[in-house]
């Protein structure tokens, strides 16, 4: 009795000891893993990508957007074709021209490679592929190919508007990021949140409902409302692209702003790129030359130095000029006008219309560095205009009380003195703008669903006064309708404008073929409605700014003043 | 001992009653719970194709979205409108108030 008694201990005990084994090996050794496995069964986890927001043109129409697209996938386990087959029939989709032999062939090759790795269960072949070429893959009925939803970023005016707009591409973990211009500098902004959703579901894959379901909705970018108006970028676009042509330019820069609030109206730069198709350009076309690009104004610098010494009262508009009667020598350099052509006792007026160099050296000596750099710091010279896009240089001035008096001369008409496009037009605008320095700025609003909030415009500081400004303007609607791009003038129209033609430093010297030419003007000058400014880098037809970026300047004004409403005098 | 008996026999059916009871109960919490399953199943099921309806909606949306995007395309619009023979005037006249503009030819 005993002895049977002692053997059923024994029996519970080993099986008591077997149990605690086994739980020991499948709760502790194995119990991550099989939590994961059971996991898996009964629940299901859904990620869902926020959707990126939009990038709207003044009139609330796209010019970014996101789209529909399709992630391409094999599972090679399923598959029923041979890999070559089953390449020679998705590569056609798959690539820009199906035309092209030698595209075909390379795409067949690189799927071939992909489908023939049997040891891989889900292998992507294709990312961004539009819906239209998804149901064309369907309809072949091709077993193993299977389809993911992913976004895509369209730009409907395509590279319209490229420099501005920037690109999304990706980053090292193959998330979409913004690069450049708007994409890149509210990219946090326009990307949103991703959501997520955990739910229980029964051996039918249906959903539990009784059970913890965690849900969390995916929040959608927020959109860009901005100043960009579609007409005028459309029009400075092309308008700019036909002056390259025309004028055998290397590259150009355009931009249209209001000045009384400092929206961008437009901004193109040339050569572009397509933001589509991004990865077919080299990086040097990505910046934005409109805010990254230095160089020296020349003449058109000009204005901003009159304009400072009439606001310090060193001279005023009947002021004549009592050196100007020939070459200045300042230390060992020599200062010439650019036709060798000298106007004794020149009023100040005509030296801004005569774009005269020497006259310039007699307001920058009347003035002084000192205040010079004060105004032109004022002016925006020197410092970032803060422009809400990816990029911006700041080419920074020459340290206040470091001035030589070379250095006052030449800056007198902008050379020795680098600027950004944008800190030049930012600068001309407060001329407009009776003296108010306005910040520049592409977007206008941000909104999201109901929800809108308004980017208010920074006003800073005046920075000369509304009567200085006046007789500053009075100068460019002189060298308007007289200087040197008289010809080009639109009899009527109520325009105050400067060119400005400068060499390009290489090596320490000025190249003397190569010039950099620019027209900076507004319209109308009594009560602005635009600042454009024109700037073409080494123009081959003519070096001048008056034979070339002064007519495009008025080529493009032409369908501003329609466009504006803005009517001849008379 | 007679008194007793009947206590006896009176226990017995209230056991008897009682174990009815529970059986009934227990049938009941088991229909119930198999109701209750049968009705998580079908509000599942149901959810699921709710789910399914309001992704196709969602689906037609973008795809009506992605579609007026396109057509808003300014660049669009003017090779449509090149297409059709139409070109930018090169010239805009401007004229004066009272100045003749039309005649119309008898």
């Amino acid at each position: 009795m005993v002895i049977r008694l002692k053997i059923i201990f024994f029996l519970f005990l080993i099986a008591f000891l077997t149990l605690l084994g086994k739980l020991f090996y499948w709760q502790i050794l194995k119990g991550k893993e099989l939590s994961i496995q059971a996991r898996s069964q009964h629940q299901s986890q859904s990620l869902f990508e926020a959707t990126r927001g939009d990038i709207l043109a003044t009139d609330g129409s796209w010019l970014a957007a996101s789209s529909e697209a399709y992630l391409v996938f094999a599972n090679p386990s399923d598959i029923k074709l041979e890999p070559k087959k089953l390449s020679e029939k998705l590569a056609p989709f798959f690539i820009e021209n199906p035309d092209d032999k030698k595209e075909i062939l390379i795409e067949i090759d690189r799927l071939t490679l992909l489908l023939a790795k049997e040891d891989l269960i889900w292998v992507p072949l294709k990312h961004k592929v539009e819906r239209d070429i998804k149901e064309k893959i369907e309809s072949l009925g091709l077993e193993g190919i299977g389809f993911e939803k992913e976004e895509k970023r369209v730009y409907p005016e395509a590279s319209t508007a490229a420099h501005l707009l920037g690109f999304v591409g990706k980053d090292k973990e193959g998330s979409d990021v913004g690069y450049f211009g708007l994409e890149g500098f509210y990219d946090v902004t326009l990307s949103g949140r991703p959501g997520y959703s955990l739910q229980e579901k029964d051996a039918g894959g249906l959903p539990i409902l009784i059970e913890t379901a965690r849900e969390s909705s995916a929040i959608k970018g927020v959109s860009l409302l901005t100043h960009i108006d579609k007409f005028i970028q459309i029009t400075l676009d092309r308008e700019l692209q036909n002056g390259l042509d025309k004028y055998q330019a290397e590259s150009g820069i355009g931009i249209v702003v209001n000045p009384e609030n400092g929206a961008i109206l437009a901004i193109s730069s040339y050569p572009s790129y397509d933001p589509a198709k991004y990865w077919d350009f080299g990086n040097e076309f990505f910046t934005n030359p409109a805010i990254s690009q230095t160089f020296e104004p020349g003449s058109i610098f000009k204005v901003l130095v009159m304009a400072s010494a009439l606001d310090a009262g060193v001279v005023k508009p009947e002021t004549q000029c009592d050196k100007c009667s020939g070459p200045v020598n300042i230390d060992k350099y020599v200062i010439e006008t650019w036709n060798q052509v000298y106007y004794p006792n020149t009023s100040m007026v005509d030296v801004i219309v005569h774009s005269d160099n020497v006259g310039m050296v007699y307001v920058a000596q009347k003035l002084g560095s000192d205040k010079l750099y004060d105004y032109l710091s004022g002016f925006g010279i020197g410092e970032g205009t803060g422009i809400d896009l990816q990029g911006e240089a700041n080419p920074g001035l020459r340290d206040k009380g470091k001035w030589g008096l070379i250095d006052l001369a030449t800056s007198a008409f902008g050379q020795g003195v680098a600027v950004t496009p944008i800190q030049m037009i930012t600068a001309v605008s407060v001329i407009a703008n009776k003296g108010l320095k306005v910040s520049p700025q592409v977007v206008d609003k941000i909104r999201q669903d109901a929800w809108e909030e308004d980017i208010k415009p920074v006003i800073g500081k005046r920075v000369i006064s509304e009567k200085a400004a006046g007789e500053i303007t009075g100068m460019m609607v002189e060298a308007a309708k007289n200087g040197e791009a008289k010809w080009t003038y639109k009899r009527g129209f109520k325009v105050a404008g400067k060119t400005g033609t400068a060499q390009i430093p290489i090596e320490g010297h000025y190249d003397e073929e190569k010039t950099i030419a620019s027209y900076v003007g507004f319209a109308p000058y009594d009560d602005p409605k635009f600042v454009m400014l024109i700037s073409l880098r080494e123009p081959k037809s003519s070096p001048w700014a008056s034979e070339t970026a002064a007519p495009l300047w008025y080529e493009i004004a032409s369908d501003l003043f329609v466009y504006f409403g803005i009517q001849p005098e008379n | 001992m007679k008194r007793n008996y009947f206590k006896i026999k009176n226990n017995q059916k209230r056991i008897r009653l009682g174990a009815r009871s529970l059986l009934f109960l227990l049938g009941l919490f088991l229909f119930m719970q198999v109701l209750f399953s049968v009705q998580q199943g079908t509000f599942g099921a149901e959810f699921s194709d709710l789910e399914a309806q309001s992704n196709e909606l969602l689906d037609e949306n973008r795809k009506l979205g992605d579609d007026l995007v396109r057509s808003t395309s300014l660049l669009s619009l003017n090779e449509k409108v090149e297409a059709l023979g139409y070109s930018k005037s090169s010239e805009t006249l401007y004229i004066k108030i009272g100045e003749s503009f039309a005649q119309v030819l008898r």
